[in-house]
């Protein structure tokens, strides 16, 4: 069967009435959560996974799927509305979406936002949909040492990507590393690190860590003095006066499209993500755009290049993380997390062995999408209401699902001791500028680097040239060389160039 | 804090060296043993912590020296509580949290998340006691219906049973 009979198989599985809910539902609550201030894509789907849980495995990640790419599109509410970005992807679009705010045509920031989200994400699943498998066949061509140079590029760029200081990001990766490597050893089947304590035996779990780093020390975040003076009250908003006019519509459809391409090949690089992607776009259109001159004044394409690309960049992290078992972004960690919980093995292997389930969640993602412009449109009066929640009261209903969302995974009071020391370390590591997506990251793929780099080498009976003697790998280790000296060599050349002066 | 943070990750990683290499075993029978990872990454995060301490320490350094006033000592007093407060103020969530713990335990969910809930808003956040209340309800029903009634967890029932 080719892709195009797999996809329409895959849109039986997701027109079935419990995905289709589950798009529904997980799209509503991930535009909803997105909008929160504050909140972001990875701390709404890290504080939502527990509720899957009931779910069957397919089921489950549609509806997470749906609240990552809901939050994509609510991210921008609050940016436009309260100068308040709901998670860092949508600070771009605030530059633009503010100033069109204060310019009192909020509603059409948020209709050209919406109509960019979908344009972006839709490009993204069609790339999805071609590279996905293409990119799975170029997979299986991967041993062991092949796996290891990929991981390694993976652990390696994930730090410089994330922080703006890099020693703190490659600090930060190693610490997930190092943490990865607390329970059973998956060579050896040998414990370690357990501190002589029987619940890291089996090692730390992922959700309460997810959880701790990203919701309970968001709640921490909010609890400093600052926040709410700046929030300005949103005047009531209609369907009718956001609407785009045609012209508008012209306007905003080449930086879209032009920006959903740059992000989408942006969200295919592990680490880069929504963030890098919008920023990249954003600068793009001001340089290359035919409105330029407005763009940070509250000119419409500023938004749509912005929620364009970190659409798009958002979906084109699903590609590294179904085809070679790779997380592009924070949130596909947590994703990946997600379906591993769910005895699913994302990589090149998933696409054969279980069809259903990758192309059910695909063409899941073409409903999803469309679901997701259509609630984005119609609760745009509702949000109105919701985004006038304070922090004051958000942040005691947040401290309550950090802790019973800790405890169900496994029924046990540990997590929550867990979940509450890793929020504190997360708390002070973010403000020490200690980026925390690398830890996530490195967590997740580490244990799988480890069995991969002892694999290879036993298999030369220790020879560690085997990771130059295969291609693959030499120019992966090549390529990672070169990210590691990039900015090394920028600063000698800025330097020499100075110097010529 | 970048020091405390630096010293604390050069210990945590030489802990994790000194493990990976005498317990667990670097390399064993010519092979990579259990300790061959935590290893190689223990001594990266130890460089790159001692080169994080070294940038804080030279930071600090350059940075000028705040001068207390003279004859001022009052105000001084005052911004130090003020400090104190707003770096203590980030662990209620923390506090509250290992409450919840032993109030879970003891009292079952249902009473625990309605006692948070109701505590965080009247005493926190400074709103009315119905207003609390109000807004304690529709949590606990929430938590209920998802955690206890549909995802089954078995939370401890505490002294009321429930």
């Amino acid at each position: 069967m080719n892709n195009f009979e797999l996809l329409f198989q895959g849109f039986t599985v997701a027109f079935a009435l419990p995905n289709l809910i589950a798009a529904l539902l997980g799209g509503i609550l991930g535009i909803v959560v997105g909008a929160m201030p504050g909140i972001g894509a990875v701390t709404g789907v890290s504080l939502l996974l527990p509720m899957t849980f009931k779910l069957n495995p397919t089921t489950g990640i549609i509806m997470l799927a749906g609240i990552y790419y809901g939050n994509m599109y609510g991210g921008a509410y609050s940016a436009t509305l309260m100068n308040i970005p709901g998670d860092s992807p949508a600070v771009m679009t605030a530059l633009d979406g503010y100033e069109l705010t204060k310019q009192g045509k909020p509603g059409k920031s948020l209709f050209a936002g919406n109509i960019a989200s979908f344009i972006g994400g839709s490009i993204g699943i069609i790339f999805l949909t071609i590279f996905g498998p293409l990119l799975a066949e170029v997979g299986l061509k991967f041993g062991p040492a092949e796996v290891a140079a990929l991981i390694f590029l993976a652990l390696t760029s994930i730090g410089w990507l994330l922080g703006d200081d890099p020693v703190k990001g490659l600090i930060a990766s190693g610490i997930g590393v190092l943490l990865s490597t607390i329970g059973i050893d998956g060579a050896s089947g040998l414990p370690r690190f357990s501190f002589g304590n029987m619940n890291l035996i089996s090692g730390i779990s992922f959700i309460p860590l997810v959880i701790g780093m990203f919701g309970f020390s968001q709640v921490m975040e909010m609890m400093q003095p600052k926040s709410d003076a700046h929030i300005e009250p949103v005047k009531q908003l209609t369907l009718r006066e956001s609407m785009l006019d045609r012209s508008e519509m012209k306007r905003i459809f080449m930086p879209s499209v032009r920006s959903a391409l740059l992000g989408n090949f942006i969200g295919f690089l592990p680490g880069a993500g929504g963030t890098t992607g919008s920023f990249l776009a954003y600068v793009m259109e001001k340089k290359i755009g035919k409105n330029r001159d407005q763009m940070g004044k509250g000119a419409i394409e500023g938004v749509a290049a912005s929620e364009a690309a970190n659409n798009a960049a958002a979906v084109g992290a699903f590609v590294p993380l179904l085809s070679l078992g790779i997380p592009g972004s924070a949130t596909t960690a947590v994703l990946l997390g997600g379906l591993m919980m769910w005895g699913l093995r994302p990589g090149p292997l998933l696409f054969a062995s279980d069809p259903t389930f990758v192309w059910g969640l695909i063409s899941s993602m073409y409903i999803g999408n469309i679901v997701c412009l259509i609630a984005g449109m119609a609760i745009i009066p509702f949000l109105m209401s919701f985004l006038k929640i304070p922090t004051k009261i958000m942040a005691p209903i947040i401290v309550i699902i950090c802790i019973v969302g800790s405890y169900s995974v496994n029924n046990n009071m540990f997590d929550v001791w867990f979940m509450i020391f890793a929020g504190i370390g997360a708390f002070y590591l973010k403000k020490q500028a200690f980026p925390i997506p690398p830890v996530l990251l490195a967590f997740v793929l580490a244990p799988r680097f480890e069995i991969s780099v002892r694999q290879a080498l036993s298999i030369s009976n220790g020879n560690a040239m085997v990771f130059l003697q295969k291609p693959i790998s030499l120019g992966l280790l090549l390529f990672t060389t070169a990210l590691l000296l990039a900015p090394l060599v920028m600063k000698l050349i800025a330097k020499l160039k100075k110097s010529y002066k | 804090m970048e020091i405390l943070l630096a010293l604390v990750f050069m210990t945590v990683s030489g802990y994790w060296l000194q493990q990976g290499l005498a317990v667990y075993g670097f390399y064993v029978d010519g092979k990579p043993g259990s300790g061959f990872i935590p290893v190689l990454f223990s001594i990266l995060v130890m460089i790159l912590s001692a080169i994080a301490l070294v940038r804080a320490v030279r930071t600090k350094r350059a940075a000028p020296s705040k001068a207390t006033p003279a004859g001022d000592a009052s105000p001084t007093v005052s911004a130090d509580i003020d400090s104190w407060k707003t770096r203590l103020q980030p662990l209620i969530p923390a506090a509250i949290a290992i409450v919840g713990i032993y109030a879970i335990t003891y009292l079952g969910v249902v009473v625990a998340v309605a006692l948070i809930a109701f505590c965080w808003v009247r005493f926190l956040s400074h709103y009315s006691v119905v207003r609390s209340f109000l807004f304690s309800v529709p949590i606990v029903l929430f938590i209920y219906v998802v955690f206890v009634w549909w995802l089954r967890v078995p939370f401890p029932r505490g002294v009321f049973g429930f």
